[in-house]
């Protein structure tokens, strides 16, 4: 390549050096390992793309979307009353639900209504959402028509104008990644966390907070997301790890690398599952017979799926049913009317999300 | 008439490809034929600032026998500062320096009004022969005749001065949305990911930004983009910095140094 680049230079055609720039290219030179390590996950090219911030309309709409946008990125804040853990929707879906290949809110909702075999009927979007705080937050479904999913749904169908319905678009949820070359291991998976996840998420998983206000999301223990959450599925973690952690450095762990550190982070304890039937073998066979759920087997002497975090410092442990034990704290209404600016940004309450 | 003395540099584009168009000059400016030599040998890979340098010099070029001559209709300084000279294809200083000269922040132009009239016009001169070098303000002052840059000079120095630095606030507001929203589709997570909501950073692995001198928050962001700075984890701001422009730079500074510092941060697990 130096041979040819060097006398086409002298050329000084633009059109000459495009053709050599392209062949270089496609001969994969010219990029450092430097720049390679840094670059980030391409986004699905030729995916859609949602409206902007600004296209959000000055009406009642505009204001149930910016609501919605507000609970999605401050969630235990403003529906205090239904989260049961310090996460947020954009722990897992980035960039506030727009990003492609974190489960984008616009790759979701063209598909609902659907059935689900995890509930075994046909779902609306509201009643995924329910499912979303039920597991996820680890807290308890709002009823259908709830102000809170009001806003969400239309924060969703917002994202998603434009797009086709019942289509899966290119970026939807998390990418599934190719069974790995070696069967995914512990052991190298700790050695991932250590390498590149404590720094933020903190050599026991329990995140990071400033002020009160979670900043570096809890991966595991009391206050993380329950066994019943998607996440808690190996195959799910590492589409979004490899896709998107160590967050802006999306795309530079391999996917052997990505499964390992997934199957740590899934092999430590975590609150119940709420469709815990009284029995783990049983609830393992009924809800996840799946080499890629680590509920009910046994990792360092812990088995997990007992509802009690033995490695934590913090917090209690975790009782069987957690998620009806969800106290609610404030009266959410009042908290989303004092909380949302009429632009939709909320006001910074440190003390409510944990007020538990 | 921008002040522009520690250029920050787009990756990739060495100050040297750059410098080649203004100065790489023998002794004083000479005549625009000259500047219209240099605009041919110059890189083709320019940014567009220098895509627009260039362009001026051309044009300076194309219009040099009525420049020089300096015959032309006398313009006034205001219509130099808000239409620029057509002839020589100067911009309209209002472009960057603001309607009133009350300085455009994400144009990196300063404020102009009610700036001392000599001050100016020895700017003007300065950056003309290099003793201020700009990339902006060098092309600029060069297409302007004597009178041309005692006009605008005189009529900057008569506008009022603006009541408060006006240019700030959108300068803050850009930065308010990079710093909560971020970039992504440019691979900018928020800069609250990892330093707060309220950036008052997270113990020992993300700094407090809150309250910090914008000047500080400015040359460590270049510092990062450069690779000059490595002892960042992971990568992890040469990385993001790498993917920021000097304006996302600017905003993010001016946006932090106004929060306020607050208390000190107490951190602790996730929750």
């Amino acid at each position: 390549m130096t041979g040819r680049s060097a006398p086409s230079r002298r050329l000084a055609t633009l059109a000459i050096a495009a053709v050599i720039g392209l062949g270089m290219l496609a001969l994969g030179v010219g990029i450092s390992p430097h720049l390679a390590k840094h670059r980030i996950a391409e986004p699905a090219t030729g995916g859609f793309h949602p409206p902007p911030e600004s296209a959000i309309p000055d009406n009642e709409f505009g204001r149930q979307v910016r609501l919605g946008k507000a609970i999605f990125t401050d969630t235990g804040a403003l529906a205090p009353t239904y989260v049961g853990n310090s996460l947020r929707c954009s722990s897992c879906h980035l960039d506030a639900g727009r990003l492609a290949n974190s489960a984008p809110l616009w790759g979701a909702y063209p598909l609902y209504p659907a059935y689900r075999a995890k509930n075994g009927h046909v779902n609306t979007f509201q009643e995924r959402l329910q499912g979303c705080f039920r597991y996820s937050m680890n807290g308890k479904p709002p009823p259908l028509g709830d102000p809170v999913l009001v806003a969400l749904e239309s924060y969703a169908y917002f994202l998603t104008m434009g797009a086709p319905v019942g289509a899966k678009l290119p970026g939807q949820g998390y990418p599934k990644l190719a069974p790995p070359p070696q069967r995914p291991d512990y052991a190298r998976g700790a050695a991932v966390y250590k390498a590149s996840c404590a720094l933020c998420h903190g050599v026991d998983g329990q995140g990071q907070s400033s002020n009160g206000k979670m900043v570096f999301p809890p991966l595991w223990g009391p206050q993380s997301y329950n066994w019943g959450a998607g996440m808690s599925d190996i195959a799910n973690a590492a589409g979004f790890i490899k896709a998107n952690m160590p967050l802006s450095q999306g795309g530079t762990l391999s996917d052997q690398e990505a499964w390992d550190v997934a199957t740590y982070m899934d092999s430590q304890p975590r609150p119940q599952d709420p469709r815990f039937t009284g029995s783990i073998e049983e609830t393992r066979t009924r809800f996840h017979a799946s080499p890629t759920s680590m509920y009910g087997r046994t990792v360092n002497g812990v088995l997990l799926g007992d509802g009690r975090p033995t490695n934590l410092e913090h917090g209690s442990p975790m009782a069987a049913e957690g998620a009806a034990d969800i106290a609610s704290p404030k009266a959410a209404p009042d908290a989303l009317k004092q909380q949302i600016r009429p632009d939709g940004a909320s006001a910074s309450s440190p003390q409510t999300a944990n007020d538990r | 008439m921008t002040s522009r003395p520690a250029e920050p540099h787009a990756p990739g584009l060495q100050p040297r490809d750059g410098a080649r168009l203004v100065t790489d000059v023998e002794g004083p400016p000479t005549g625009p034929r000259e500047l219209g030599e240099r605009s041919k040998s110059c890189p083709q890979r320019l940014t567009r600032r220098w895509a627009r340098g260039a362009g001026w010099s051309l044009l300076i070029a194309l219009a040099g026998s009525a420049h020089a001559q300096e015959n032309t209709v006398q313009l006034s300084g205001k219509a130099i500062a808000r239409t620029g000279v057509i002839a020589h294809g100067t911009p309209a200083c209002a472009s960057c320096h603001g309607m009133s000269g009350e300085g455009v922040a994400v144009q990196d132009g300063p404020r102009l009004a009610g700036l001392d009239e000599a001050y100016l016009l020895r700017q003007l001169d300065a950056f003309s022969k290099q003793a201020r070098p700009s990339r902006a303000m060098t092309p600029v002052a060069r297409s302007l005749t004597a009178a041309e840059r005692r006009a605008v000079a005189r009529y900057y120095a008569q506008l009022p001065p603006p009541p408060r630095p006006a240019a700030t606030a959108p300068l803050v507001e850009a930065g308010r949305a990079l710093a909560l929203d971020g970039a992504w589709s440019v691979g900018i997570p928020p800069c609250a990911s990892c330093h707060g909501a309220d950036g008052r950073g997270v113990g020992s692995t993300t700094p407090a930004l809150s309250g910090q001198a914008e000047a500080y928050l400015v040359a460590q962001l270049r510092r990062y983009q450069s690779g000059e700075r490595r002892n960042d984890p992971l990568g992890l701001m040469r990385g993001i910095a790498g993917r920021m422009n000097r304006t996302q730079i600017r905003a993010v500074a001016a946006y932090y140094a106004a929060q306020p510092a607050g208390a000190e941060s107490s951190a602790g697990p996730g929750r």
